[in-house]
């Protein structure tokens, strides 16, 4: 009897911890239906930002804001440009008018909002199935990336620190970490306070570098790497395009060798472009998410800015079967895909939606946990942990390289060559890192 | 572009091969008249064995060689026999030995290549046989040209094991050469060839981005012959 009861006790126990585990509350078992693209919202109203020519004096600049009553709300670290705000009774539209005719005005355009690409779900490596599909076992025995090689990630922010009310992520413990900064708050701090609620650039540093063999959680996929987090977007998951500029752009002059920016919106945008030219021309390679808006016509077609700049690698998500994920934007500037997961099925037969798991949070920035989300925002963080797995092998300061190297070693899925459904295909990081011989 | 690469290395071969042909059908005519002086200068019927080396151009893929092994040629060495049959006509037999080392690599579209620091070897044995007409016979040197083909087979050595790779396919060439008598049994050979070994490369690995498929080139070769 007593043996029984001692069983009982043994089983209960074992449940318990591997559950805590695994999840560590039930808050982290609940699934986040999708996040709210509020699309309608194209960018910051009551701002422009506006790029003065450089021999302009203060003195016309303040003379230009007063005749519209504005005043410069933000100046971009590098000093290139400016974020004005306008008085009440003028629209973007007018302000870009206004500002596009001033002689000492070089460029003027809306401070356009980008969103966050990623429909969270719900709550170790063996569920990992993203990472085994394209055989990450064999290509860490290649490389697992190198602390010197450095990640920068343009997103929410990162659990990167025990600060004020804000907690390391548990899984991040053994992740290497280079100083970032944050253009929401405008400290040296990048936090993650989630976008929406979500932990997303927690989550990505995760994909990209979450502490590998400590015997807990989940695995990275360049564990070895530094992460360098760059908070652009808010609380509520809007990521002004003045930030994610100036983001880039400290993000290369403090020596980023990849950023990963799983954002994105359907407007272009010159300063943003400038600042992708100057950090791709500096020698990082730039990975953006292709977007989670297949099916919206905002986008003609084709994936989202900043994935559409030339410098960019355009990632696509695919799911657990190796076809396009039904939210992944897709069009003649997607490079390649990479596994993004679909939470509304079970193709492996886990018990779990096929979702990209990492540890994260989601609401409350204190309790961490397990969760399973789907977007291309966590296809792009494979595909630059694969970029940070090459650089660590010597490609640095080389992005075209790298760049070429992801697209042509990429395993071709779909249609034969490339496609606008996969791009060049499959990222494969055995094939990236062993480049090419004579025949293969 | 690649159309008119192929089609420039194709005239090349088509030129090379009509001029050997076109000497060998010259020299035919000839040899009737060169019969008597040919009994009295060269042995008519003889086998021998011999054994050289030289150096293999892979000029009909040079930037796939340049890029991979450093160098667009490497030494070849060789060793065979030749039965020359009385006509002025001979038949010859040989295998030969290419070694080449380098490393993977990564490339970039515009022609950037950064080694992996993986190496990558290569080793090609070509087993050919070759149909020689000599269409110039004094008693000292012999000039001859030929035609011929062969199997090459060729052996990828990778440090990574899952990218060693065994190949094979066949190739052909116009060769010219000279035999100089050093004595009755012992001659020096010198012998260039044109050979073109396509279908083996070209459809993945290095060779696919820069578009080159063929493995073949010039070669020259200085050989010692022992008559028996």
């Amino acid at each position: 009897m007593s043996k029984f009861i001692r069983f009982i006790f043994l089983y209960i126990f074992t449940l318990l911890i591997t559950g805590t585990f695994l999840f560590s509350s039930d808050d982290e078992l609940q699934v986040q239906t999708s996040v709210v693209k509020n699309k309608s919202q194209l960018y910051v109203p009551g701002e422009v930002i506006v790029r003065f020519r450089l021999d302009i004096q203060m003195a016309d600049i303040e003379s230009l804001l007063s005749r519209v009553d504005g005043n410069i709300k933000y100046t971009a670290k590098s000093g290139d440009f400016h974020v004005i705000g306008l008085s009440e009774g003028m629209t973007v539209e007018e302000a870009v008018q206004y500002f596009s005719a001033q002689d000492g005005v070089r460029l003027a355009e809306p401070n356009y909002l980008r969103y966050l690409h990623f429909k969270p779900n719900d709550p170790y490596y063996s569920y990992q199935w993203h990472f085994t599909q394209i055989d990450m076992e064999a290509a860490w025995d290649l490389s697992t990336s190198d602390p010197s090689v450095v990640v920068a990630i343009v997103d929410t922010g990162v659990a990167y620190e025990n600060y004020g009310s804000f907690l390391k992520a548990p899984d991040l413990v053994g992740t290497s970490f280079v100083p970032g900064y944050d253009f929401v708050d405008n400290d040296t701090h990048p936090n993650d306070e989630g976008g929406d609620g979500f932990g997303h650039g927690s989550f990505v540093a995760g994909v990209i570098a979450q502490s590998t063999n400590n015997g807990m959680g989940v695995a990275g996929m360049a564990f070895s790497a530094s992460i360098m987090p760059i908070r652009v977007c808010t609380y509520q998951g809007l990521c002004p395009v003045a930030y994610v500029a100036d983001g880039i752009k400290w993000a290369v002059d403090h020596g980023a060798d990849v950023i990963n920016i799983s954002l994105g919106g359907p407007s272009g945008s010159q300063v943003e472009q400038d600042a992708v030219a100057y950090a791709y021309n500096n020698g990082a390679v730039l990975v953006a998410s292709s977007g989670n808006e297949a099916d919206d016509v905002d986008f003609d077609g084709d994936v989202g800015y900043p994935a559409r700049y030339p410098q960019v690698l355009a990632v696509g998500a695919t799911r657990y079967d190796e076809t396009r994920a039904y939210y992944s934007s897709y069009g003649p500037n997607l490079d390649v895909v990479a596994p993004g997961g679909d939470v509304t099925v079970d193709q492996n037969g886990d018990g779990y939606g096929d979702g990209v798991l990492q540890n994260t949070f989601n609401g409350d920035v204190t309790k961490f946990g397990y969760w399973f989300a789907q977007g291309t925002s966590f296809s792009a963080p494979h595909t630059s942990a694969l970029a940070a797995l090459l650089v660590s092998k010597g490609l640095r300061d080389v992005p075209s390289v790298v760049c070429d190297v992801i697209r042509f070693s990429a395993r071709d899925i779909g249609t034969v060559g490339w496609d606008n459904t996969y791009g060049y295909g499959i990222i494969d990081p055995v094939h990236a890192l062993l480049g090419l011989g004579l025949f293969e | 572009m690649r159309m008119r690469n192929k089609m420039k290395k194709h005239i090349n071969i088509r030129l090379f091969c009509g001029i050997i042909c076109m000497i060998l059908v010259y020299a035919a005519i000839l040899s009737g008249a060169q019969k008597e002086y040919s009994k009295n200068a060269t042995q008519s019927q003889s086998l021998s064995f011999f054994i050289g080396g030289g150096y293999k151009s892979f000029m009909l893929a040079p930037d796939t060689f340049k890029t991979l092994y450093d160098s667009a040629g490497t030494p070849i060495f060789t060793a065979g026999m030749k039965f020359d049959v009385e006509s002025g006509f001979f038949l010859g037999a040989e295998a030969g030995y290419v070694s080449v080392s380098g490393e993977r690599v990564w490339v970039g579209s515009n022609g950037t290549a950064i080694k992996t620091g993986i190496a990558e070897n290569l080793n090609i044995i070509p087993l050919t046989a070759i149909l020689g007409f000599y269409f110039v016979q004094t008693e000292d040197v012999r000039v001859y040209a030929g035609v011929g083909g062969g199997l090459y087979l060729v052996k990828i050595d990778c440090e990574v094991d899952d990218y060693d790779r065994n190949e094979s396919g066949f190739g052909f060439f116009g060769a010219l050469g000279a035999d100089f008598n050093l004595s009755e049994q012992i001659y020096l050979n010198i012998e260039g060839r044109y050979e073109s070994i396509s279908g083996l490369i070209g459809d993945s690995g290095v060779p696919a981005l820069f578009e080159e498929d063929d493995l073949g080139g010039i070669s020259g070769m200085l050989k010692i012959g022992f008559r028996i």
